[in-house]
């Protein structure tokens, strides 16, 4: 099971497409895009996505 | 911060090594000898030219005082350093003078002798480009050393040092007196004018503020040295030297001062370095062959004050001196913005054990862990410490201080209580059998044992959060008073001497002592089957408590175990990695140490911390504790690690806690167990893998936390869904942590089925603001 495959909102029953997502940590503000609802803004992150790139950031920001 | 500043100021890093302090050149012999082990002979060469300025004359000058200092004179022999250096001059192929790149002053200096005192003194002012004019009787150079040397090496040495230099030599019978100098204005004299030479009057005016002998006179300042001072062979040539350096100072500072040439050093060995190695003897006679020379460079000790190095793992683990450390800790506590400077030491802060060790090793005390609780408590008031590095313990610490976990009970019967036994919050996670039967056997000697199941506080402390220590420790006290001030029984050697430290008025003592009193639990009785040799593993904690320890190996031979040595940790006894807890800000650090300690021996290990037991399994060792092999023994002929339980997981870690006050309130309070919290009967059935539920253990992820966030996504909709393999995905923030999960329904309706779990630090921010219009979710 990949999570590459079609992921859609279970509300809106739209398809989740990368678009500007706002994060913050450790007193710091970003923006990245990221899955979400195009209808109603809810963010799917995958969890390569949060055991790799995110977690690299979340240690430079930790190091900072 | 600044308690620490006199305590790091005696550090003892830059010290010289015992040969550098006793050498009239202070050569840097261990650099020198670097160069030697490489084979580098012409840097070596250049290391010795630039100490002694003649090589050659050196050589043939020097006694190599430096040899009764070398600590291995009383062991196999001193370095033969004078065997070194004439191996230098044979096999250096580059022995050209360096000719230095420095723009001319126009000051001028008068050298009155050309001895080997004045020249050397003439060289180093030529080489930092003075203007230099020697006054000598004809032209003749070296003085004394036509009586001693062979003109041929002298003459040459001094021919080709001063290559690339150029100074006036002035033809005079004598000079006759200071007048005749001054007149010529010259900013500085150095007078050499050898043993009974005229001294101008300087020998009547030594001492004074200055130091030594020298004037000023006018605008001229005037110093004696060499031979005419009483310096005689390598001493001579050394103080000239010497005095081109002070001479140098002085134009440089207008401050008269003659510092002797003297080094001392406070430097420390560590005797754990010391060898008995003989030295390297040439073959050939007097003079090493190339491979000799190396041999005998490698059996230096390169003398530097390391006990640091040696036994502290932080610096160990960082290639780090603890100065450094102070001078990173410095700049990464200071007030401000960290956009604007520099956090070099935020990480290494957070992976150290605390273990006091530094303090322990170190000759001169240098606390450096305790600077470093400092950093951490600093960096707590600025609000700048990451929450991430101690977030897991702190809620842990939570749960164990709450009310599903945390008891505080004299037994049923009794009002008060003459002692209380405090197993520390680990134990029971882990061995919750252990804490009851420890339990049962302390109140089978004394009935009015009361017992104190919760946190002792330490992850708020090694957190730097005085604040939340200090109301644990207050939590504690109170209670303590409220049983009446009972005798407090340790199972953890961590809370035992957190207490001690904290709660000094607490009288206490370990379990271990007490079961094994004469009269004790396992005192009597004949030994236990045997189960080979096996090595007690000393917590940090217990570094100082000597009955502790004994009792502890007292009770493993009772146990049937004969015992071998940790020879190092039983000297030193460090951490095993948990403390400080690093594990999250720095997990490699965490591995590093428990591997290490892991290595020490090939013998199984007996533990009586239950944070050392746990991380050196986890590093693979062979490990059991000690109440594990009392009160729940092993098969005899079983190894240690097939028949040691498996870990508990950080869910059950959890779940113990609460089952053992469960357990222990039902069986001596003959109170119902606490109703359990009333389950969601319509909340589904959640089945989790082995293999996930594993690596949830290792992400310190609990299972109630991934229930959490299933039923929140099942309950409110919000979840994402992938038709192709029918997986719902989603998450929910729990304390600071965003905890994903991803799941899919079992046929039947036979509940849900876990696929991942997963957590991030960062959080989602103005996720349920969309378009302006606010969603009616509360993440
Ligand atoms: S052991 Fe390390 S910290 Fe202590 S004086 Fe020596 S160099 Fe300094
Ligand atoms: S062992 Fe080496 S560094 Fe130490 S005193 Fe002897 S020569 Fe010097
Ligand atoms: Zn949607």
């Amino acid at each position: 099971m990949e999570s590459s495959k079609t992921w859609i909102c279970d509300r809106c029953k739209v398809e989740m497409q990368l678009m500007e997502t706002q994060f913050s940590y450790l007193k710091r503000s970003f923006r990245h895009k990221a899955l979400r609802c195009p209808a109603c803004g809810q963010v799917y992150i995958p969890e390569e996505l949060a055991r790799g790139r995110m977690r690299e950031v979340e240690k430079t920001l930790e190091d900072k | 911060m600044s308690e620490y500043k006199d305590n790091f100021d005696a550090c003892l890093q830059k010290e010289a090594p015992f040969c550098g302090a006793a050498c009239p050149f202070h050569m840097d012999v261990p650099d020198f000898v670097e160069k030697i082990r490489k084979g580098m002979w012409n840097a070596a060469f250049k290391v010795y030219r630039n100490a002694t300025g003649f090589p050659h004359i050196a050589a043939a000058l020097c006694h190599a005082p430096c040899g009764p200092a070398c600590p291995l004179a009383a062991r196999g022999g001193a370095i033969e350093t004078a065997l070194l250096e004439r191996a230098c001059l044979d096999f250096a192929k580059d022995k050209g003078a360096t000719s230095y790149n420095v723009p001319g002053k126009h000051r001028r200096i008068a050298v009155v002798g050309a001895g080997v005192s004045g020249l050397a003194c003439a060289l180093r002012l030529c080489a930092k480009k003075y203007s230099v004019e020697v006054f000598a009787r004809g032209t003749r150079l070296g003085g004394k050393l036509w009586e001693i040397l062979p003109p041929q090496l002298f003459l040459r040495d001094i021919e080709e040092q001063f290559q690339h230099e150029t100074y006036t030599l002035h033809d005079v019978v004598s000079v006759p007196g200071r007048d005749f100098l001054n007149a010529r204005g010259f900013d500085a004299v150095y007078v050499a004018t050898g043993a009974g030479g005229d001294d101008f009057g300087l020998l009547d005016a030594a001492g004074e503020e200055a130091g030594g002998p020298c004037l000023r006179d006018g605008h001229t300042a005037w110093f004696a040295g060499g031979a005419l001072i009483g310096d005689a062979g390598a001493y001579a040539l050394a103080g000239g030297l010497h005095m081109g350096t002070v001479i140098d100072n002085f134009l440089k500072t207008d401050k008269l001062s003659y510092p002797p040439n003297r080094a001392e050093t406070r430097m420390v060995l560590d005797a754990a370095r010391l060898t008995d190695a003989p030295p390297v003897l040439p073959r050939g006679g007097d003079r090493y062959a190339e491979e000799e020379a190396r041999a005998e460079a490698f059996r230096c000790l390169k003398c530097q004050c390391d006990a640091c190095r040696l036994y502290v793992d932080l610096c160990d683990f960082t290639g780090k001196w603890p100065l450094r450390i102070r001078d990173e800790i410095a700049a990464t506590t200071l007030p401000g913005v960290s956009e604007v400077k520099a956090t070099p030491a935020k990480r290494l802060l957070s992976a150290s054990n605390l273990a006091k060790l530094c303090r322990e090793v170190c000759p001169a005390e240098i606390d450096l862990e305790g600077l470093i609780l400092e950093g951490r408590r600093s960096m707590h008031r600025q609000d700048k410490a990451p929450w991430v590095f101690h977030d897991f313990w702190l809620r842990d610490m939570d749960f164990a201080d709450g009310p599903a976990a945390a008891l505080c009970r004299a037994p049923a019967g009794a009002a008060s209580c003459t002692q209380a036994f405090f197993p520390g919050c680990q134990l029971g996670a882990g061995d919750p059998g252990l804490v009851e039967a420890a339990y049962a056997a302390l109140l089978a000697r004394r009935p009015d044992t009361a017992l104190f199941l919760r946190c002792c506080g330490a992850p708020a402390e090694w957190a730097g959060d005085e604040e939340r220590h200090a109301a644990a420790l207050a939590e504690i006290r109170d209670a303590w008073r409220a049983l009446g001030e009972p005798l407090m029984l340790f199972a953890c050697p961590s809370c035992m001497e957190a207490f001690a430290r904290c709660i000094p008025e607490m009288p206490q003592r370990s379990i271990y002592e007490v079961f094994a009193e004469p009269e004790g639990v396992f005192a009597s009785g004949e030994a236990g089957a045997a189960r080979g040799e096996w090595a007690v593993f000393d917590p940090c904690a217990a570094r100082r408590d000597a009955g502790m320890r004994a009792a502890v190996r007292r009770l493993a031979v009772t146990a049937g175990c004969n015992l071998g040595m940790l020879a190092e940790q039983e000297r030193v006894t460090r951490c095993c990695g948990y403390g400080g807890q690093p594990a999250v800000a720095n997990p490699a650090y965490a591995a590093f140490v428990a591997e290490k300690r892991a290595a020490e021996s090939e013998l199984p290990y007996i533990a009586y911390c239950s944070n050392c037991r746990d991380a050196l399994r986890k590093a693979g060792k062979d490990c059991l504790h000690i109440l594990e092999l009392l009160f729940a023994p092993p098969a005899a002929d079983a190894p240690a690690r097939s028949a040691a339980p498996r870990l508990a997981t950080v869910t059950e870690r959890r779940r113990n806690r609460a089952g053992l006050k469960r357990a222990l309130l039902a069986k001596y309070r003959n109170e119902e167990d606490p109703a359990p919290p009333a389950e969601d009967a319509s909340a589904p059935q959640i089945r989790i893998g082995e293999a996930l539920l594993a690596q949830m253990d290792a992400d310190r992820i609990l299972e109630e936390e991934a229930r959490a966030v299933v039923l929140f996504c099942e309950r409110t909709g919000r979840r994402v869904y992938n038709a192709d393999s029918g997986a719902y995905g989603g998450y929910r923030k729990i304390g600071h942590m965003s905890y994903w999960v991803e799941y899919r329904p079992l046929g039947g309706g036979d509940g849900l089925e876990l696929l991942r779990v997963y957590a991030h630090r960062m959080e989602i921010t103005l996720e349920t603001v969309w378009n302006g219009i606010k969603q009616d979710v509360d993440l």
